[in-house]
C-alpha cells in the first residue's frame, strides 16, 4: 500500500506541466532542457541501529532539467523515485527503501581537453525515505529479529559529474557518475547513469 | 507547443511506467526469512533418575561453558524436554539441584551446589537430539575437557571423548537410555539400555561398599553422585583413569581417594568389573540378565586396554575377601560341612578346597562355598585349609584357615566370646566326641548339664587370663583333661597422641598464625572453603598436609594384663559434635599406619560443621572399644574460622562505549545525570562452596568539560603627572596692600627653608602598576585635573620689612617664582605675618598660599605576550567534577537470572559464573554554546564567551569485593572475610566537536 502511495504521489507531481515546473525553479522555459535518466547504484542504508551491506540497484525512474545559470555554471534537477532491496547478513541489517525526492546541483563546466569538457557540480537531495522490512539474520540466513519500519525528510549531499555529447540540434546524451552522502540518516550510493536530454 | 507536447509525454511515460509495473522496475522485494527452527533435546538424568534437577544447555563453541541457550527442569523420572533455537554447535548439558534414591540403600541424595553432571554433544539446528546426562557422559565431558585443553579442537574431542568412554563401558553413554536393573528384563537378557543400567549400578554398589569402608552413614556422604564428581576430576586432570586428580592447590596432581579408600586404575579397571557382576547376583535385579551375560562386559573392562587407563591390562589381583563362617581354631570331627563367605559373591567363579595340600573338593555354588570333609580320615590335631577363590576375572585369592580335628577325645568349643569385661562371665559352648558321645561334662569339677550337645556355665573371673579347667568324658569313657581359657579385661584401652595433630592456621581476631593443633582449641581455625571437603584427598599424613587439611591424630593402646589384651582388636569410632550436641552417628576410624588421622572435612564430620560461626564450638568425639567390650571416650574441640577460598575474575570489560560513543556532541546534554553500565567483572565460584558477596566501590570517577573561552582583554598601566600653578603677589612696594596676578603654570618654585631659598619641583610622573581592565577606554580617577591648593611645604618664611612713610611694614613671605623683572624680579606665592610700627595704613590680608596642584593622568595600553592590548583572546578553561552513584547488578550467568542482593550481600552459588555490572550516574555539567567562540566574532565583550570542545569522563574501574563464607545470612557479621580488590586505572571516554 506504502509502494502505491508512492505512485500517487509521483503521478500527481508528473501531470503538472513541464511549464509550471520550469517556473518554480525559475528558469525560463525555452533555455531547458528535459531529459529522462537510467541508472544503476551500489548503495547502503546509513541506519541508525547498525550496519547494512552496499548492494546493486536500478534507478529506472529520474526525470531530469537543466538549464544555463551562467556562462559556464548550470544547475541540474532531478525528481526521482527510487527502491533498493538491501540483503540481510550478520550484523547487517537487511531492508526495502523507498524514496521520492528531488535533487538539485550546481555544476560548472571544467575544460580538460578540447574533446573533454565535462560538468563537475556539487548539489542537495531531498527525499521522503520509507525503511521497512528491516531485519537481521543469522549466519545461517535465519531470522534473528525485526527492527520497526522508519522514515522521514533526508537531506544528502551530491557530488556528480557529467560527460555530455550532442546528438543532434536538439538531442543530447550524457553519462552521469554521482556519489551520494546523507547527512544524517539516508541511503549513500555511487551511481552511474545514461541521460537522454531534449532541448525544446 | 510542441515542446510542451513533448515534456508531457514524458511524464505520461513515467506514469505509465509507474502503474504498468509492480514497483519499479528492476527492483526486488527483500524476503524476510523465518526464524531458525527449533529442535528438540531430550534426555533423561540417571544416577538414578535425578528428579526437579535444573538442566541447562550451554553453547560449548570454545569448549567452554558458554552462553546459555535454554533450560527446563526434569520430571519424577529424570527425563526432560526442552526447545533449542541454535546453529548447529557443541552443547553443553548440564545439570544441577534436584535429588535421586541411592539404587541400594534407598537413601535419599540431595545434589548440593557443587554437584553437577554434564554431558556435550552435537546440536543439529532444527534436529532433535537425544542426551543422556549420567555419571558415565560425566566422564566423557570431563575427557572432552581435557583433550580441548591439551589443544584439541572441540568437535574432534567431544566425538572422540565420547567414543572412548563409550568403548570402555560397552554401551553409547550419550544416547542409550539407562535402564534400571530394578525393572523386569523383557526380551533379550541383556540390552544395552540394561547394560548402561548396569554400569550405573555398579557404581553406586561400589560408592555403597566404600561408605561402608568409610564407616558412614548409607550413602549419605560416600554418593554415587559423589564419586563421580570425583572421577570426573580425576579424568579432567590428566586424561585417565588412574587415580590422580588436581591437588586443592591446583598446581600439581594427587592421588584420589573416596575417604579412606584410594581410588587407582583397579578401581576402575576390576573394582567396576567386579561390582557389576556382584549387582548380576543382587535380590535388586529384576532384568533376566545373569552374571554370565555381563561376564563378557566385566571381563572386557577389566582387560581392556583402553586409552582412558595407565596401564595395560594384568589378572592383577581382585579385592574380593573370603572370610570363614565358624571362628578359626574350632574343633571338629566326624564329617563336617565347611562354610565360607565372600564379600562379593556374584563375582566369584570357583573356590577350591586343599586339605594339607591335598585338594578335597570344589565348591558347588561359588556364591557361597562349602566343602564337606570327613574329619576321621585324618589325624588329631590341626590342620591347614587352604581355599583358593577365583573370580570371574581371573583374579585369585588365597586364604588358609586352621581346622582342629579331634576324633579320638571329647572336646569342647566355647562359643562366648573369649574376653570379656564382665566379671560375672556365663560360658557359653560346645561339645562333641567323634563316635560315641558326651557322657559327662565337668567344668571345675562341677557338672554342667547339656542340652543337644551345647551348654553354659556362670563363672565369676579375676582379672587377667583365667584358665577354666574342663573334663569331659564320652560314653566310650574316653576322658578328655583341657581347660577354657577366659580373660577378664577390664581395663579401658587407652588414647595416644600418635605422631601428634597436624599444623593448622588459626584466626586470632583477624591474625593468622600456624600452630599445631591442640586437643582443645580455644581459638578458631581458620579453614578456607576449598579445603573444607577432601574431595578426593587420601588420608594419610603426605596428602593431607600437602592439601593444607588440619586433622586430629591418635592413637590407641591396650594394656596386657597376665598376657591378655585385646590391643590390636580396639576399634576406633568418630562423631562429630556441634555445641556439645551430636550430629550423626559414629562411624568408624580406619587405622593409617599405627595411628588414626581424623581430618576436619565434610567427609569426615558432618555438613553441618560449615554452618558454624567462629564462636560455635564444634568438637570429634573419638571411642576408643576394645574386644571385652571396654570402651573410653575423648573430645576433640576445636572453632572454625571459614574464609572464602581465593577466586579469579577475568579481566574487568568497560561497557561506557556503547553509552558515551553513540552521543554526538551536540546532543551532550543527554549525556548528563544519566545512569549508565560502566564496567563489568566476572568470575566463577570454584571455591567449591556458595558465599556472600558485598561489591563496594573503590575508585573514583570525574568528569571534564574542556571549553574554549574568547575574551577581550586590555592591560593597562596608569601614567600619573603632577602640575603646579601659582597666582604671584604682583607688587608689595606700594601703598596699596599687595595685588594678585592670574594663574601660571609652573615647573618651579624657591621655597624657604632654614639653610635659605631652595628650588621646588612638582613631583615627577608615577607609573602605575600593570592591570587588567574591562573596557577599552577605561574610567580615569575622579581626581584627574582638578586643582587644589597645596598646604605651606614646611612653615619656613622669609621675612621682610617694608617702610611707608613712618610705619615700617614687617611681613612674611615664601614661594618665590620668577616674576615682572622691573618691579619684581621675584613674586612671593605667600604673603603673611603682616605687623606694622604705626597705625597707618593699617594691615594687609594674609595672601596665600597662592599655590594649586592638580594630577593628569592617562592610560597606557600595554601588550599581552606580543599582542597589542585591548584585543581579542582565545583561552581554555575547564570545569571538573567528581561523580559516583554507583549502583551494582549481579547476574548468574549459568541460570541467567539476576541474583537479588540481602542488604548488598548477594549468594553466589558454587560452580556458577557470575557477572557484576557497576553502573554510574554521570553528572550535570554546563552546556557552553557561544557560537561567537566558534565564529571568532571580532566584537565581544569583556565577559568570557564560552565554547565547548571537549567532555571527558574517567571512569575509575577499581572495586572492592568482600566475601563470606556462607554459613547463613544471620551469620554473616559473625564471620571472617575475604576482601578481594579488582580492577586498576581508568577508562577515558570523551566526544568532542
Amino acid at each position: 500500500m506504502l509502494k502505491m502511495d508512492f505512485r500517487y504521489l509521483l503521478l500527481s507531481v508528473c501531470l503538472v506541466s513541464g511549464n509550471a515546473f520550469a517556473a518554480a525553479i525559475g528558469m525560463p522555459e525555452q533555455a531547458g532542457r528535459w531529459g529522462y535518466s537510467l541508472g544503476v547504484a551500489y548503495a547502503t542504508v546509513d541506519d541508525p541501529d547498525a550496519a547494512t551491506r552496499h548492494d546493486w540497484a536500478l534507478r529506472p525512474l529520474n526525470l531530469v532539467y537543466t538549464d544555463t545559470w551562467r556562462y559556464d555554471t548550470r544547475y541540474w534537477g532531478e525528481l526521482f523515485y527510487q527502491e533498493s532491496a538491501l540483503d540481510a547478513a550478520p550484523g547487517k541489517i537487511g531492508q526495502e527503501s523507498r524514496q521520492l525526492g528531488a535533487r538539485l546541483s550546481l555544476q560548472k563546466s571544467v575544460l580538460l581537453s578540447p574533446a573533454i569538457v565535462p560538468w563537475l557540480g556539487v548539489g542537495l537531495q531531498l527525499s521522503y525515505d520509507q525503511f521497512q522490512k528491516r531485519h537481521t539474520v543469522d549466519s545461517d540466513g535465519y531470522l534473528i529479529g525485526t527492527y520497526p519500519d522508519r522514515d522521514g525528510l533526508h537531506a544528502t549531499l551530491l557530488l556528480n559529474m557529467v560527460l555530455e555529447r550532442r546528438i543532434s540540434r536538439d538531442w543530447g546524451g550524457a553519462l552521469k557518475l554521482e556519489q551520494a552522502v546523507p547527512l544524517a540518516e539516508g541511503v549513500s550510493e555511487l551511481v552511474i547513469s545514461a541521460v537522454l536530454l531534449y532541448r525544446y | 507547443m510542441l515542446h510542451k507536447g513533448l515534456t508531457a509525454g514524458v511524464w505520461m511515460a513515467a506514469a505509465v511506467a509507474l502503474s504498468s509495473c509492480n514497483g519499479v522496475p528492476g527492483s526486488s522485494d527483500v524476503d524476510i526469512p523465518s526464524q531458525r527452527p527449533t529442535g528438540t533435546v531430550s534426555g533423561f538424568v540417571v544416577d538414578d533418575p535425578i528428579a526437579t534437577a535444573d538442566v541447562r544447555v550451554f553453547a560449548f563453541d570454545d569448549g567452554v561453558k558458554g552462553a546459555l541457550l535454554a533450560s527446563t527442569t526434569t520430571d519424577s523420572t529424570g527425563a526432560y524436554s526442552l526447545e533449542l533455537r541454535s546453529k548447529d554447535r557443541p552443547v553443553l548439558v548440564e545439570i544441577s539441584g534436584g535429588y535421586y534414591n541411592e539404587l541400594l540403600s534407598g537413601q535419599r541424595i540431595e545434589l548440593n551446589g557443587a554437584q553437577q553432571l554434564t554431558a556435550v554433544s552435537d546440536y543439529r539446528s532444527g534436529q532433535p537430539l537425544t542426551t543422556m546426562v549420567t555419571p558415565l557422559t560425566h566422564l566423557a565431558a570431563a575427557l572432552a575437557q581435557y583433550k580441548i585443553a591439551q589443544g584439541g579442537t572441540v568437535q574432534a574431542a567431544i566425538t572422540a571423548a565420547n567414543r572412548e568412554v563409550s568403548q570402555l563401558f560397552g554401551v553409547d553413554v550419550v544416547a542409550t537410555f539407562p535402564r534400571s536393573i530394578a525393572e523386569s528384563g523383557q526380551g533379550s537378557p541383556l540390552s544395552s539400555e540394561q547394560l548402561y543400567g548396569f554400569q550405573l549400578a555398579a557404581l553406586a554398589s561400589w560408592s555403597q561398599w566404600a561408605s561402608d569402608q568409610n564407616g558412614a552413614a548409607a550413602q549419605s556422604t560416600f554418593s554415587t553422585i559423589a564419586l563421580s564428581q570425583l572421577m570426573a576430576a580425576d579424568l579432567r586432570a590428566d586424561g585417565r583413569l588412574d587415580g590422580r586428580g588436581l591437588n586443592l592447590n591446583g598446581d600439581g596432581l594427587m592421588d584420589l581417594a573416596f575417604g579412606i579408600v584410594p581410588l587407582n586404575a583397579d578401581f576402575y579397571r576390576v573394582g567396576l568389573a567386579q561390582q557389576l557382576l556382584t549387582m548380576a547376583a543382587h535380590p535388586l535385579n529384576r532384568t533376566a540378565a545373569a552374571a554370565s551375560d555381563l561376564l563378557p562386559v566385566a571381563q572386557g573392562m577389566a582387560t581392556r586396554s583402553a586409552a582412558l587407563l595407565p596401564v595395560p591390562a594384568s589378572n592383577s589381583v581382585g579385592s574380593f575377601n573370603i572370610y570363614s563362617v565358624e571362628p578359626e581354631s574350632f574343633y571338629h570331627n566326624g564329617t563336617i560341612a565347611f562354610a565360607l563367605l565372600v564379600d562379593h559373591p556374584g563375582a566369584v567363579a570357583a573356590v577350591r578346597f586343599e586339605l594339607d595340600g591335598l585338594w578335597i573338593g570344589d565348591a558347588a555354588n561359588p556364591a557361597t562355598p562349602t566343602v564337606r570333609i570327613d574329619t576321621t580320615a585324618y589325624s588329631d590335631g590341626p590342620h591347614q585349609l587352604q581355599v583358593t577363590a577365583k573370580n570371574q576375572l581371573g583374579d585369585e585369592v588365597i586364604r588358609s584357615f586352621t581346622l582342629n580335628i579331634d576324633n579320638s577325645a571329647p572336646f569342647i568349643n566355647l562359643t562366648s566370646a573369649p574376653v570379656t569385661h564382665q566379671q560375672d562371665y556365663l560360658a557359653t559352648f560346645t561339645v562333641g566326641d567323634t563316635s560315641a558321645g558326651v557322657w559327662r561334662l565337668l567344668v571345675q569339677d562341677k557338672q554342667i548339664p547339656l542340652q543337644q550337645g551345647k551348654g553354659q556355665v556362670a563363672l565369676t573371673l579375676s582379672v587377667g587370663r583365667n584358665s577354666i579347667p574342663v573334663t569331659i568324658i564320652d560314653l566310650a569313657g574316653n576322658r578328655h583333661d583341657t581347660e577354657m581359657v577366659v580373660a577378664l579385661d577390664q581395663t579401658a584401652p587407652q588414647f595416644g597422641a600418635g605422631g601428634g595433630h597436624s599444623q593448622a592456621q588459626f584466626d586470632l581476631a583477624g591474625t593468622v598464625t600456624r600452630a599445631p593443633l591442640q586437643d582443645d582449641n580455644g581459638v578458631p581455625l581458620r579453614i578456607e572453603t576449598a579445603r573444607a571437603d577432601l574431595a578426593g584427598v587420601v588420608i594419610n599424613r603426605a596428602a593431607l598436609d600437602s592439601s593444607a587439611i588440619p586433622y586430629f591424630a591418635l592413637s590407641a593402646s591396650e594394656p596386657l594384663l597376665d598376657g591378655v589384651g585385646s590391643g590390636s582388636k580396639v576399634k576406633v569410632e568418630a562423631r562429630y559434635e556441634k555445641e556439645g550436641v551430636a550430629v550423626g552417628g559414629w562411624r568408624t576410624v580406619a587405622a593409617v599406619g599405627t595411628e588414626y588421622l581424623v581430618p576436619l572435612a565434610t567427609e569426615t564430620l558432618a555438613p553441618a560443621w560449615l554452618e558454624a560461626t567462629p564462636a560455635v564450638t564444634q568438637g570429634v568425639r573419638v571411642r576408643l572399644t576394645d574386644e571385652a567390650g571396654n570402651s573410653s571416650e575423648k573430645l576433640f574441640s576445636f572453632k572454625t574460622s571459614f574464609v572464602v577460598s581465593p577466586f579469579t575474575l577475568k579481566p574487568v570489560a568497560d561497557l561506557g562505549e556503547g553509552f558515551f560513543g553513540s552521543t554526538g556532541f551536540n546532543s551532550r546534554a543527554g549525556l548528563h545525570n544519566r545512569r549508565f553500565a560502566a564496567n563489568s567483572y566476572s568470575f566463577t565460584n570454584n571455591t567449591g562452596k556458595a558465599f556472600y558477596l558485598r561489591p563496594s566501590e573503590a575508585a573514583s570517577h570525574n568528569a571534564s568539560r574542556h571549553v574554549e573561552t574568547l575574551v577581550r582583554k586590555h592591560n593597562v598601566r596608569l601614567k600619573t603627572a603632577t602640575e603646579w600653578q601659582v597666582r604671584a603677589v604682583v607688587s608689595t612696594v606700594t601703598n596699596t596692600c599687595p595685588v594678585l596676578g592670574e594663574y601660571q603654570a609652573v615647573a618651579e618654585i624657591q621655597n624657604h627653608t632654614s639653610s635659605g631659598w631652595q628650588a621646588q619641583q612638582p613631583p615627577a610622573v608615577v607609573l602605575g602598576v600593570e592591570a587588567l581592565v574591562s573596557s577599552d577606554t577605561p574610567t580615569l580617577p575622579a581626581d584627574h585635573g582638578v586643582w587644589s591648593n597645596l598646604p605651606h611645604f614646611d612653615g619656613e618664611f622669609a621675612t621682610a620689612d617694608i617702610n611707608v612713610g613712618e610705619a615700617v611694614y614687617s611681613f612674611t613671605f615664601d614661594y618665590l617664582v620668577a616674576g615682572d623683572s622691573a618691579t619684581a624680579p621675584l613674586s612671593p606665592l605667600y604673603l603673611a605675618h603682616w605687623t606694622k610700627s604705626v597705625d597707618s595704613p593699617g594691615d594687609c590680608p594674609e595672601l596665600g598660599p597662592l599655590l594649586q596642584q592638580r594630577k593628569q593622568y592617562e592610560y597606557e595600553s600595554l601588550k599581552i605576550g606580543e599582542i597589542q592590548t585591548p584585543a581579542n583572546f582565545y583561552a581554555s578553561e575547564s570545569e571538573q567534577k567528581g561523580f559516583s552513584g554507583t549502583q551494582f547488578t549481579v547476574h548468574n550467568d549459568d541460570t541467567d537470572q539476576p541474583i537479588v542482593d540481602i542488604a548488598g550481600w548477594y549468594l553466589i552459588p558454587a560452580n556458577h559464573t557470575i557477572t557484576i555490572t557497576k553502573t554510574l550516574r554521570t553528572p550535570e555539567l554546563v552546556v557552553d554554546n557561544d557560537l561567537d567562540v566558534a565564529s571568532a566574532s571580532p566584537v565581544v565583550g569583556y565577559t568570557p564567551h564560552r565554547y565547548d570542545k571537549r567532555i571527558e569522563w574517567n571512569i575509575g574501574r577499581e572495586i572492592t569485593l568482600t566475601a563470606v563464607h556462607n554459613a547463613g545470612y544471620d551469620n554473616l557479621p559473625a564471620m571472617s572475610s575475604r576482601t578481594v580488590t579488582v580492577g586498576t586505572g581508568q577508562r577515558q571516554y570523551q566526544i568532542s566537536r
